[in-house]
């Protein structure tokens, strides 16, 4: 009986501390005020750096479209399909900037989450960069 | 902070050559380095500060692209 008892006792006790390891395990995850606080730093130089070069796009907008030129149009003309396709990815962008944020004030922000959410913020950006200046707009 | 770089290093001059009005997020840009490089951190303030402008740039970005879309 003794035996029984003690056995039984061990099982109890592993298995406490496989709650506890699993409770620690959780803990790691959960987000600290300097990776918040660092996201935030990330998201506001995107934010920054979106700003200005939605005004590039904005003075781009304002060029005459390439079709109205008689003569071989510049390069800074703007067409209605780079138009679209800098909206597309502008949208794309905005979309994943606004996860990002709304990721940070999540209180139950895992670090894994925080992580891919700037890694999307960050690669949409280069996507946008990358139509952008495909576009002629820099 | 890279994003800050690529900002100030690389799409700034280029506008600047414009005359477009980047002044404002030249500042936001600075503003993240020297928090970064004094150790602290941006502000809620700052941030929803250049959210605002942001916000006003997308509302002229979208009438832009509204003319251009009816003019067809």
């Amino acid at each position: 009986m003794r035996k029984i008892l003690a056995s039984f006792a061990i099982v109890l006790m592993l298995s406490g501390c496989a709650g506890v390891t699993s409770i620690t395990t959780a803990a790691t995850t959960t987000v600290t005020a300097e990776q918040i606080s660092s996201a935030k730093d990330v998201a506001y130089g995107l934010e920054a750096s979106y700003g200005a070069s939605l005004s590039a796009a904005i003075a781009w907008g304002h060029q005459p479209t390439c079709g109205t030129y008689k003569a071989p149009p510049p390069p800074a003309c703007k067409t209605l399909n780079g138009l679209n396709a800098i909206e597309n990815v502008r949208i794309q962008f905005r979309s994943a900037l606004d996860r990002l944020n709304a990721t940070i004030r999540d209180t139950t922000t895992t670090t894994s989450v925080l992580t891919a959410a700037i890694s999307a913020a960050k690669q949409a950006w280069a996507t946008y960069q990358d139509v952008a200046a495909a576009n002629n707009v820099r | 902070m890279e994003a800050v770089l690529i900002l100030l290093n690389q799409v700034v001059p280029s506008l600047l050559k414009l005359g477009v009005d980047v002044l404002p997020f030249i500042t936001a840009g600075r503003n993240t380095i020297n928090a970064l490089q004094g150790g602290n951190h941006i502000t809620d303030d700052q941030a929803a500060e250049l959210r605002r402008l942001t916000e006003s740039r997308e509302a002229e970005w979208s009438e832009i692209l509204r003319t251009a879309r009816a003019e067809g």
